[in-house]
């Protein structure tokens, strides 16, 4: 390994045991968990595909009896849940997890252990969401779960709470994924590859992850209010103990509209990957492209209203909101432009691949076109829970995100297992699929201005809603052809399909650069880069602007501005404060809107409290002084202070155990009213936090014991005092919140 | 009385302000030298029409008194509009010459660290909200004056690090896309509290005294009950509000990636590894 132009200082990719099976579960090699996710969420996205086909099976006439309702509602809920957590954003993280430390030219990802985790939280996640059906029936009350049918009265089996479990699990795995990616692509970057010269597919999944780590913790926090009130007995979203329901809408959609854009921005990513290669051309305004998928993303966070228009928000909420999604057709309309212009005068090479990008430019326009038509309100209430917000959202999702993912396999199975898949099956799939697919979905565009409502089992003998009905079932057949087809390809071109070299396609990225299936170690070298077609520019020096110095550019080390474990907390510690923010709207809702029952200036003692601040804040001084006295080399005294910290944060824990005893005994709980619902999940999951740190500062300690940290700064140190200091400026916040509010009037 | 009626009774036409403002506007002209550099004139000549806009037009007249959304409207100018405008206007040789005067350069570097200038600028913003210190503004001119002068004052230095005159003075780029980000986040916070806040947060919108007599116009004509008025108001903050922190970030972006490219096709700043250099084959060849 002598001979690699790569500093040492960038991980080496990490160690792999075993053999066999064991090699693939064991794996901490990005690519072979890449491909763990693609085929995990394979036979997911054939689970939610026999559910579609058994509910089209029962609508292919009228008052159909084939399956009753109840079923129908699991599966439909089943079949969202499933193709949306399991299936689209999944298989969109392992094309990234396999492709980007590939494509910015990395040995490894940055944090091979955390990536492995994720994968498994998702596969347990799925695991849970399916063990639903085993412990007494599936979920049934929709893949958004609107209280107040999810809450206890309304679902008595356990269904919701696998759903709210699973989707927990997912989503930790999600926001692992996230920070992952992220670090990779700002601190593992090769020499040259600047941000503005990142492939556009890499560039998509870093605005991605900032949408990640922005919109699951949300979700994760809804989730957790919505299991405390099934299995405590809280209120948080249920009127009838003065709940909201409309809050729980509120979070959902406010991750649920970004999460429309994690299921579309990286497929936008592969589209702008292949096109070019295949039109022969650079991609037409790459600077416009990148900038609007910022532009997609901030809007995706202000724009979730729309979804609630029905809701009653008042007409000043709705007009606001329907201009601002009217405005996200705008960055939308660019990139749809920006393609087309790529394929115009290209010289087209229509491989399968390319097929399905071409497909998908116009499956997407049209879901993008019927998109907008929601945000005129008035049609919004029309067509609001009918068939054609179904079709819609599957022009987007499946005409879109899915036919972008069928593009991405066909181009990247080359690189990932050194053959091609067959081009005759190929087209048999693309075109089964296209014509499928719209067979299936464009009639339900009609039947949706018709008013045939969704998520009911069946539908009245109407005139044409019988035949509209049967030409959607028999095109989901023709799908649900395309996929075996889809699958037989793959199975096939494992063993017999041609070899594929290094680069099969002339394509200009990195991961062309190296040999298929790429070596553990990625590269043996990474190309010198000095624009944003690296493999391109090589063949072509004049053309490309070479610089004089470009031998140079081999010997660069590129410093990343922080530690990548630093960055990893910083931006988990992004994260964990999102989730914050959402247990600190519902306290100070429910605070500003009481329930009867006891209130905080009622049952809350500020100064035990302040007390109790105090040790944490001095915890923090403690820690902060500690590790001056290590920076200065005095071992000793950084162990004493460490010591001290971790005193002072069980006392902190102590003093917060004896309040919630007291509260407890004079009957303040979770299930009493509303400021005990909030107050205790609040101040329960800062506890934990604060728990979680004590384990880490006394981790930290017994390693410092066995002569660990000799150096004057260690990355762990520096990494678990940052995530200390959170804990402690989380708390100051919720000092202010609960006690300083309640009594200060 | 019509919509038309209500608009041209409302100009208040402060005479402290227009001559602020021709002031302001003359004083760039007399110091400008020539010739004229037309972006930045245009820009700070804009900011100036836009401060007198915002504090004589109706804006100002139905703020004062009648809706709780004008008086936000005006905000939004003078706090996202008009400083980054005044700033874009300002001459490099005018920055230079100011930090040569002694104790402004120790200021301004203080002034302009991120945390310091985002606490001023998002904490002006929010202590302005809490309903004691607004309702004092409404009632009492003198505070009035104190609440808009300390949103430019604040804004100013808020938009500072972010398009300075002089690029050593602006923060790095991904720098300020996160301080940009982070404020968006604020503001828009504080506007969704308002938007779903009880009506009656600011009373004094409730039972306007109607000294002009346009009040029915207002309740009847335009259907601003007090409610809605409200809602009008924390919308503004929220959704307009974002999309102008949104368009300072995507022109940050585009600023990130001209200065990027510059910075790394620059020969020889970079560590070498102690390592021959050998060419790398080309696979495409």
């Amino acid at each position: 390994m002598s001979e690699l132009s790569l500093p040492r200082d960038i991980p080496q990719p990490a160690e792999t045991h075993g053999t066999g099976l064991f090699a693939w579960i064991a794996s901490l090699d990005h690519k072979q968990i890449g491909i763990m996710y693609l085929i995990a969420t394979l036979v997911f996205f054939l689970a939610g595909g026999v559910q579609a086909l058994l509910m089209r099976t029962q609508l292919i006439r009228p008052e159909n009896s084939f399956i009753g309702p109840g079923t129908f509602d699991e599966l439909f809920t089943m079949h969202g849940t499933t193709m949306i957590f399991l299936v689209v954003m999944p298989m969109l993280i392992g094309f990234a997890t396999y492709l980007v430390p590939l494509q910015v030219g990395a040995r490894d990802i940055a944090f091979p252990r955390m990536n492995a985790m994720s994968f498994w939280f998702l596969v347990f996640g799925g695991l849970l969401l399916y063990y639903s059906y085993v412990a007494g029936g599936a979920p049934d009350a929709g893949w958004f779960s609107y209280a107040p049918l999810s809450e206890r009265p309304f679902s008595m089996t356990t269904g919701v709470d696998y759903w709210a479990l699973g989707l927990l699990s997912t989503g930790i795995g999600t926001i692992t994924a996230g920070i992952n990616l992220m670090v990779t692509i700002l601190a593992l970057r090769a020499p040259g590859m600047t941000l503005t010269r990142l492939p556009l597919f890499t560039w998509m999944v870093l605005v991605n992850s900032v949408l990640i780590l922005l919109a699951l913790p949300v979700l994760n926090a809804s989730l957790v209010e919505l299991l405390i009130d099934r299995l405590l007995n809280a209120h948080v979203f249920a009127p009838q103990g003065g709940g909201s329901a409309v809050l729980w809408q509120h979070y959902f959609w406010a991750f649920g509209h970004p999460e429309v854009y994690i299921m579309v921005l990286p497929a936008f990513g592969i589209i702008s990957e292949i096109i070019p290669v295949f039109s022969s051309k650079p991609i037409y305004g790459y600077e416009f492209v990148a900038a609007s998928t910022a532009a997609i993303a901030f809007l995706s966070l202000v724009v979730w209203a729309h979804h609630m228009f029905a809701v009653g928000l008042g007409f000043a909420s709705d007009l606001f909101f329907a201009i601002t999604s009217m405005l996200i057709a705008v960055p939308t309309g660019i990139k749809v432009l920006n393609w087309t212009a790529t394929l115009w005068r290209g010289s087209l090479r229509l491989t399968t691949a390319m097929l399905f990008c071409l497909a998908f430019l116009a499956m997407f326009t049209i879901g993008g076109i019927s998109g907008v038509s929601f945000t005129a309100v008035p049609v919004d209430w029309q067509v609001e829970d009918t068939y054609y917000v179904v079709a819609h959202m599957h022009y987007v999702l499946f005409g879109g995100s899915a036919f972008a993912l069928f593009a991405g396999f066909y181009y990247w199975f080359p690189k990932m297992t050194g053959r091609l898949m067959d081009e005759t099956l190929g087209k048999w799939h693309f075109w089964l699929a296209f014509v499928g697919f719209n067979m299936t979905f464009m009639i339900q565009h009609v039947l949706g201005l018709m008013g045939m409502p969704r998520r009911v089992y069946t539908y009245p003998n109407l005139p044409d809603w019988g035949t509209f009905n049967y030409i959607s079932t028999i095109g989901s057949y023709i799908l649900a052809l395309s996929v075996l087809v889809f699958i037989w390809n793959m199975l096939r071109s494992l063993r017999h399909g041609a070899e594929a070299g290094d680069n099969p396609w002339g394509a200009w990225s990195l991961e062309w650069a190296t040999a298929s299936p790429p070596p553990e170690h990625n590269f043996d070298r990474v190309p010198p880069i000095w624009g944003r077609r690296p493999l391109w520019d090589l063949a072509h020096p004049a053309a490309s602007g070479r610089p004089s110095w470009w031998r140079e550019l081999a010997q660069r080390v590129r410093r990343p501005a922080m530690p990548p474990a630093q960055m990893g907390m910083l931006l988990f510690i992004g994260s964990e404060a999102t989730f914050f923010v959402v247990l600190i709207i519902s306290y100070a809702y429910y605070h500003l809107n009481p329930s009867p029952g006891p209130t905080a200036s009622q049952v809350l003692h500020p100064a035990a409290a302040g007390l109790n601040t105090a040790f944490l804040i001095a915890s923090s001084v403690t820690l902060w002084w500690g590790m001056r006295q290590q920076r200065r080399g005095r071992r000793g005294s950084f162990i004493g202070w460490l010591a001290a910290t971790i005193v002072l944060g069980a006392l902190f824990l102590f003093g917060q155990g004896r309040e919630w005893l007291g509260l407890l005994t004079s009957n303040v709980t979770v299930a009493r009213d509303l400021f005990g619902a909030t107050f205790f999940t609040l101040t329960g999951f800062h506890g934990l936090h604060v728990f979680l740190g004590l384990l880490l500062l006394v981790m930290l300690f017994v390693l410092a014991l066995l002569g660990q940290f000799r150096g004057r700064t260690s990355v762990g140190v520096e990494s678990v005092s940052l995530y200390w200091h959170f804990v402690d400026a989380v708390w100051i916040v919720l000092y202010t919140l609960i006690y300083v509010w309640a009594f200060v009037k | 009385m019509t919509t038309w009626h209500v608009l041209a009774l409302t100009w208040t036409w402060e005479p402290s302000v227009v001559a602020g403002c021709t002031a302001l506007a003359g004083a760039y002209l007399g110091f400008s030298g020539r010739p004229l550099g037309w972006g930045r004139t245009l820009s700070f000549m804009t900011g100036v029409a836009i401060l007198l806009l915002a504090l004589d037009s109706p804006l100002d007249g139905l703020g004062d008194r009648y809706l709780f959304s004008a008086h936000m409207a005006q905000h939004m100018l003078l706090v996202l509009i008009v400083p980054p405008l005044l700033i874009l206007g300002i001459r490099p040789a005018w920055v230079r010459a100011a930090l040569a005067v002694p104790g402004v350069r120790p200021l301004e570097h203080v002034l302009r660290r991120p945390a310091v200038a985002w606490l001023i600028g998002i904490g002006t913003l929010c202590t302005w909200h809490v309903p004691a210190l607004y309702n004092r503004a409404l009632a009492n001119a003198l505070v009035h004056l104190a609440q808009h002068l300390s949103f430019l004052v604040a804004s100013t230095i808020f938009w500072w690090p972010v398009c300075a005159p002089l690029a050593e003075l602006r923060m790095p780029a991904l720098g300020a896309i996160l301080y940009l980000f982070a404020a968006s986040l604020a503001s828009s916070g504080l506007g969704i509290a308002l938007t779903f806040a009880r009506p009656g947060l600011y009373p004094a919108y409730l039972h306007p005294n109607d000294v002009l007599g346009v009040l029915p116009v207002i309740r009847g004509g335009w259907s601003l009950t007090p409610a809605v008025d409200e809602q009008v108001g924390g919308l503004l903050m929220w959704v307009p509000g974002g999309l102008v922190y949104l368009c300072a970030i995507l022109a940050t972006l585009g600023r990130w990636y001209r200065e990027e490219d510059e910075h790394e096709m620059r020969a020889g700043d970079a560590t070498p590894s102690g390592q021959e250099a050998r060419p790398y084959v080309t696979p495409m060849a």
